[in-house]
């Protein structure tokens, strides 16, 4: 049986007993906590899910995402179950990295530091933001943007009626309504100032290139990485530059992603992060599959 | 389009309460009508939208889902309750829905 971990972006809902299962594993969490204090100045110490300190903030959140991601596929690495690929939707992609071991866990904090640094002074003053629409096709939401000119554009296809909207955050509002009236299920706004994945952050692009090629020292995927941007298998070091810039500002396919993993021939995909929304993204995927969230994955050590 | 029969629409009760309690983790018994899907059991959109595809290929609908979008505008959904009655009008009325309470 193939098995793929893939690895959730930061804003997820939590089953609320992620710190638990990690802790009851090993040292492994409680370390990475420990590590993340000294790489940060942040005391991550005193992390809890109920604190909006960590969870409550954008930054600190992409951090506490990234230390569930690394810190349960090295479990479950140590016990056994190994990737046969990995993937990272949105800003999961630095746990998908860490755990293909391509670079050390510093690097992927201070990674996500940067990349959250040059996004925030790309948009300088301008009020940003991203959220949900549930109901409507790609081209529904494209036509709304296009008839209403608005400063927005599709973020990620989780699936044929559930995608992820960038921008302008009042263009971005007005895109929400719009779909809502044409006949969305569901619309909403997410807590996120920073439009990842719009045409706004590409001014990023140089700045964090530099970033990675001079401060971050990338190796070979031990595990194929598949591009949730293109989907290709991300093999070398400028493979990885290149994903790892344009995933802040390129829109995303999550729903052919998933299609590229089952058509290798896997169907165990591991979430490894707090929640699970990719859990529930998966229900509208077709294919004989099953997805283990962190609160189930005792079925696959035990 | 289907006549609602009792036998229909205790179908579409024992199927929501068990999808509900698989996808929430919580025990059928703890699910009752007046149960509020997004602050008693944490359920999301993502769920009605799945629980409208369920239903389509068991009744064989085609539904347009931006009618039901619409529709919920109208008829806002929180409880369990009033998603068995959406259910329902979708099940008798299919994309006439919106045309029901004109």
């Amino acid at each position: 049986m193939k098995t793929a971990f893939i690895f959730p972006a930061f804003v997820s809902e939590f089953i609320g007993t992620e710190s638990e299962i990690l802790h009851a594993f090993s040292e492994n969490f409680q370390q990475k906590l420990s590590e993340t204090t000294r790489i940060t100045g942040d005391d991550y110490m005193e992390f809890s899910l109920d604190d909006p300190r960590f969870t409550g903030d954008e930054l600190r959140s992409q951090i506490i995402s990234y230390l569930f991601g690394c810190s349960l596929s090295d479990e479950l690495i140590s016990r056994g179950v190994k990737p046969d690929a990995v993937s990272g939707y949105s800003m999961g992609l630095y746990a998908a990295l860490y755990s293909s071991s391509v670079y050390h866990f510093e690097d992927g904090i201070r990674l996500i530091e940067k990349a959250f640094a040059v996004s925030r002074a790309a948009i300088e003053k301008t009020r940003c933001g991203m959220g949900s629409v549930i109901g409507l096709t790609k081209e529904e939401i494209e036509n709304i943007i296009v008839r209403a000119g608005l400063e927005a554009e599709i973020a990620n296809v989780n699936s044929e009626h559930s995608h992820l909207v960038t921008g302008d955050k009042s263009d971005i509002s007005r895109l929400l309504d719009e779909a809502r009236k044409t006949g969305a299920l569901n619309v909403s706004f997410l807590p996120l100032e920073t439009p990842y994945h719009s045409r706004l952050l590409k001014k990023t692009n140089d700045e964090f290139s530099r970033f990675i090629r001079k401060q971050i020292s990338l190796r070979a995927p031990d595990y194929p990485v598949i591009s949730s941007i293109d989907q290709t298998i991300l093999k070398t070091s400028e493979d990885i530059t290149k994903e790892l810039t344009r995933n802040l500002y390129e829109s995303l396919n999550w729903e052919k992603t998933f299609e590229k993993l089952l058509s290798m021939g896997i169907t165990r995909f591991v979430e490894c992060g707090a929640g699970k929304s990719l859990q529930k993204i998966s229900r509208f995927i077709p294919g004989d599959f099953k997805v283990y969230p962190m609160n189930k994955i005792d079925k696959l050590i035990f | 389009m289907a006549k609602v029969t009792d036998e229909i629409r205790e179908e579409v009760r024992k199927v929501i309460y068990e999808f509900f309690a698989e996808e929430c983790e919580v025990d059928v018994d703890e699910i009752n009508d007046d149960s509020d899907i997004f602050t008693d059991l944490g359920g999301d959109s993502l769920m009605f939208l799945a629980l409208i595809e369920i239903f389509t290929k068991k009744y064989g609908q085609e539904i347009d889902l931006k009618t039901i979008g619409k529709y919920s505008i109208q008829h806002p959904v929180e409880t369990i309750g009033e998603l068995i009655d959406m259910q329902l009008q979708i099940i008798e009325y299919g994309n006439k829905i919106i045309e029901v309470d004109a």
